[in-house]
């Protein structure tokens, strides 16, 4: 037991944690290690600021796998910073999200992975009045390549008012964690008050905390006042949204408790003003059709192209723009996505036209009915909601981007089209227009479908203009089919597994099924449709779950195949969890308890728990070895 | 028909007595005395019985061998007794009826000159005691023995015993009374109880499962008798126990927690993210979330997909939570999504209006809970 020694460790942050979202590049610019790096004024004509450095720094110096590294700005010379703007990368050269602590100077970074991680920060020198650079990083070791890091994700009961918040465990080797403490921070009333040119304005606002994928979200009313229990050590994302666009959304980044709460009203200026117009190959305005702008996770206001020319005007702020034109699904029209650009920026005190011009068509009128039995004796299928979507058609228009009157640019956009309706009584759906392309068709059943025939996919419909007029059908539902055993030298079959199959094909596309006693499993599931199949032992069993993301369903019967005898899926040993969630130092029961893998996107849940009335749970977790 | 089965039981030595010699050549038979020995006034099945010659005597004071004869009205085959493992004086003999029948016992004396005697037959009737009816929940109730409609409740008649060591009982439970609204195809009465694996037939025989299908007032009995031929007749052959409990109607689950919060307003959803809308706690008398020791509550999820287009239920989709992906959203479409939470009883929802975001049929207590969404 070469591991038995060893323990594992818990890292209990005080304001939640930064999730490892992402990827990678190797240590830049000799940031690796504890190397101090030093940043420097990019303006050389500057010589105030030529003696000013900034250093990004680490603790600990070496830090293992599963640590949480603490980062700190520092300086020598006549410096003046005022923001700071944090970026990592992972030893894979993947993105890593880093929680930006308070102050701001300050962050933490989680060492999800052996290797080196790179840091930068961009710090504004208000005495420079320019942003200088500053580098830093580490390497994290794990010599024997058996740290495993889990997020557990604490939900308190809503009658707490507690926020969601989150710890990092690091399980090394086989070892299990029992009997930690986790104590939950009660959270701070961060209450505030939204304020435009126009007095106090209704918003929804939604607050994201650094490093972490949940939010807060709220609806402001009229009155412009909120409050919100938050984490008083985490820096947020603020997004504001006001409900009529007016002043233009915003946003916030990286505010503290003390500047969200610093005694003044969030006040925002109006925006930017950008107007447009949407017109079709014909002149003609296309009516109704929403513009929007989006400049990273940050969108504008809502243009809406009036009836009489197809102008439409929005506000937004600052910032290079990607647009999206929306048209009403009656005209048979894509939807057009044109990506960021700045080209498209948006520059205070200075006009932008977005002019775009749909190119000439074909618009075919579509007529499906959905049918479901046996050859030669189908009947139509009411209540069935069909999508049709087509995710790139080329060259549906153009954009004449104008900037102070003049014609900065034009450019090509390709577009999208998807369109939803539900079958009547005849199994018939509306007439659809639709522009010519390459359709995959989704045919989802209904609630009441006949026996035996499910939800459908038609992978590839060609819509080429005038009518098209066709029955689809639904078809039986394929099978997803395997075998459970455990991982014993003489591997026993594993009845009474939950497995569960998700795919975003349509709306809540999800299937359950429980192994039978022969630790057998078969789940009726879309033909060609992707799935991500769960397998979810008891945790009396003692074993860890599986998880198999992008599980294609390429045949009828497809089976699930594994390490065991005849192909079975083996569930590894699972490693024990235990603990108790306090607050304040009194346990807590009711908090739901997710232990979510780190560094693997899509936050896939691999063990949950619910404390009970003593605060305690126990769940089971993969080994390090385990599958995923 | 009837006949006597014999044993004779061959117990005595001699009783010891001091020599004389008497001269006189005319031996004298003993005097047989016996008599049943026992404190009780009945004899039962399994208890000892002891048959008592002490006060035999000879009256030339020979030496005297007894010799017990017991019969019994039985079956030749069975010998419907034991002979009891205590020790026995040569003038006794202790034995064990195995049978409700008539036991005659005999006592033969012979002295040391070959004279016998036999005593007066003693008859001995085994008699058979009832069995003690005892009847319990299996399902813990509340206080006061109240249950929740929709729950099942398990009896147990195991404690039930028979004072008469080997009687075979037999339980037989009855209804004896429920609601008069209570529907005899609705409610569910079952002595046999295969899913929990009973492991002999008397387990499974003694249990009871009942699933009321009202509120209101119940009575159950268990009959438990050592005689098929007897339930629910005899007193002597048969016991009764009542159970008495009251069902409470169901209470309705609540949504108590979600993510994000329904009552946020309007949420302005990101056209490039997945975002999640999750059920995080119901409460419910027998059916919470996340599930309790009976159950779990299931969810239905109805998504209207435009303003005033009218929900749809998403169909064979039960799950806590639901992923929109905004991709499959227009800029600025406006969804409302809608999630139910449902036990295992049916609650008249009739009075929340389809158009109302809350159905709260208690105050706070909401069914269902309605978000509004708009995508960006």
């Amino acid at each position: 037991m070469m591991h038995s020694k060893r323990k594992s460790r818990l890292t209990v942050l005080a304001g939640g944690v930064g999730l490892i979202a992402a990827l990678t590049a190797a240590c830049s610019l000799g940031g690796c290690g504890s190397a101090k790096d030093a940043g420097t004024n990019g303006n050389s004509n500057n010589n105030n600021t030529a003696q000013c450095q900034y250093y990004v720094s680490n603790t600990p110096l070496a830090p293992e796998v599963g640590d949480l590294v603490s980062l700190e700005v520092s300086y020598t010379g006549t410096c003046s910073p005022s923001t700071y703007d944090w970026s990592a990368t992972d030893p894979d050269g993947l993105t890593a999200t880093i929680d930006v602590r308070n102050p701001p100077r300050t962050a933490e970074l989680l060492a999800q992975k052996p290797g080196s991680f790179s840091v930068t920060v961009s710090i504004f020198d208000s005495f420079a009045d320019t942003t200088m650079t500053a580098h830093g990083g580490f390497t994290a070791a794990d010599p024997l390549g058996d740290h495993r890091i889990y997020l557990l994700r604490f939900t308190p009961p809503g009658s707490l008012g507690v926020p969601r918040q989150q710890q990092v465990i690091t399980l090394i080797g086989n070892t299990p964690l029992t009997g930690q403490v986790f104590s939950l921070e009660s959270g701070t009333t961060l209450s505030n008050s939204l304020a435009g040119p126009g007095g106090p304005f209704a918003a929804y606002v939604r607050l994201i905390q650094s490093g972490f994928p949940l939010y807060r979200e709220l609806h402001v009313d009229a009155a412009g006042a909120f409050s919100v229990q938050i984490l008083a050590d985490a820096t947020y994302d603020v997004v504001v949204i006001p409900d009529d666009d007016t002043p233009a959304p915003a946003l916030l980044s990286a505010q503290t408790l003390f500047d969200l709460q610093g005694g003044t009203a969030f006040e925002f200026d109006a925006g930017t003003w950008v107007t447009g117009d949407v017109i079709d190959a014909s002149t003609l305005p296309v009516t109704d059709t929403q513009v929007g702008l989006r400049s990273g996770v940050l969108p504008s206001g809502i243009g809406t192209a009036n009836p009489m020319n197809g102008e439409f005007l929005l506000l937004a702020r600052a910032g290079d723009q990607a647009v999206e034109i929306a048209p009403p699904e009656h005209t048979g029209l894509p939807r057009v996505q044109i990506p960021e650009s700045a080209l498209l920026e948006v520059i205070p005190q200075t006009s932008l036209h977005l002019s775009f011009s749909y190119a000439p068509l074909e618009v075919t009128s579509v007529s499906l009915r959905v049918m479901a039995g046996p050859a030669g004796s189908q009947q139509p299928v009411p209540d069935a909601r069909v999508t049709l979507e087509a995710t790139l058609l080329p060259d549906v228009g153009t954009l004449t981007v104008t900037r102070d009157g003049s014609e900065v640019a034009v450019i090509d956009a390709t577009g999208a089209f998807r369109v939803t309706a539900t079958t009547g009584a005849d199994g018939r759906l509306p007439v659809l227009p639709v522009p010519a392309g390459t359709y995959r068709v989704i045919i989802e059943a209904p609630v009441d479908a006949p026996t035996g025939y499910g939800t459908t996919v038609v992978p590839s419909l060609a819509v080429s203009g005038g009518t098209l007029a066709q029955d689809v059908s639904l078809v039986a539902p394929w099978n997803l089919v395997g075998q459970l055993v455990d991982g014993s030298p003489t591997p026993a079959t594993v009845a009474g597994v939950r497995v569960v199959a998700m795919t975003t094909l349509g709306i809540g596309s999800a299937v359950e099924t429980t192994s039978d006693a022969n630790g057998q499993f078969s789940l009726a599931v879309v033909g060609g449709a992707t799935y991500t199949v769960l397998v979810m032992p008891d945790v009396a069993s003692g074993l860890g779950r599986l998880r198999f993301a992008d599980v294609v369903v390429a045949q009828p019967v497809l089976t699930m195949a594994g390490g065991g005898p005849g192909g079975a899926l083996v569930l590894p040993d699972g490693l024990a969890l235990s603990g108790q969630v306090t607050l304040q130092s009194t346990p807590v029961p009711g908090v739901l308890i997710q232990a979510i893998p780190s560094g693997v996107p899509g936050e896939p849940v691999l063990g949950e728990a619910v404390t009970g009335a003593g605060g305690g749970f126990e769940l089971v977790l993969p080994d390090p070895g385990g599958s995923e | 028909m009837m006949f006597r089965s014999k044993y004779v039981v061959l117990l005595a030595a001699f009783a010891g007595v001091t020599g004389c010699l008497y001269l006189d050549g005319i031996n004298e038979p003993p005097e047989v005395s016996v008599h049943l020995r026992t404190a009780a006034e009945q004899v039962f099945i399994g208890e000892r019985v002891w048959v008592d010659g002490r006060d035999t005597v000879d009256p030339d004071g020979d030496e005297l061998s007894y010799q017990f004869i017991i019969e019994h009205s039985g079956s030749a085959d069975n010998p419907e007794f034991d002979l009891c493992s205590a020790y026995m004086e040569p003038w006794e003999v202790c034995f064990i009826p195995g049978a409700k029948v008539e036991y005659t016992v005999t006592l033969r004396v012979t002295d040391e000159h070959g004279a016998v005697s036999v005593g007066d037959p003693v008859h001995v009737t085994a008699n058979n005691r009832p069995p003690v009816a005892d009847c319990r929940f299996d399902t813990f109730p509340k206080p006061n023995n109240h249950f929740i409609l929709g729950r099942e409740i398990w009896m147990t008649g195991v404690d039930s015993s028979d004072p008469d060591v080997g009687d075979v009982k037999y339980y037989h439970w009855e209804e004896r009374s429920r609601p008069s609204n209570s529907v005899t195809a609705d409610f569910v009465f079952q002595t046999s109880d295969a899913s929990r694996e009973a492991t002999s037939e008397d387990e499974a025989a003694v249990r009871l499962l009942v699933i009321p299908d009202v509120a209101g007032s119940y009575e159950v009995g268990l009959w438990v008798a050592d005689d098929p031929d007897a339930m629910e007749m005899s007193v002597a052959t048969s016991a009764l126990c009542q159970l008495h409990f009251e069902v409470d109607p169901d209470e309705a689950p609540c949504l108590a927690s979600t993510s994000p919060d329904f009552a946020t307003g309007t949420l302005v959803f990101d056209r490039f993210d997945v975002r999640r809308l999750e059920v995080t706690q119901v409460t419910d008398d027998l059916d919470p979330f996340p599930g309790g020791q009976e159950g779990e509550t299931d969810f239905v999820w109805q998504v209207e997909a435009a303003p005033g287009a009218g929900f749809s239920e998403v169909p064979g989709y039960g799950f806590p939570y639901f992923d929109i992906d905004g991709a499959e959203f227009a800029l600025n479409q406006r969804i409302r999504v809608r999630v139910l939470a449902l036990d295992r009883a049916t609650h008249d929802l009739s009075s929340c209006p389809v158009e109302l975001a809350t159905c709260a049929l208690g105050a706070g207590c909401f069914q269902w809970i309605t978000w509004d969404i708009e995508f960006r």
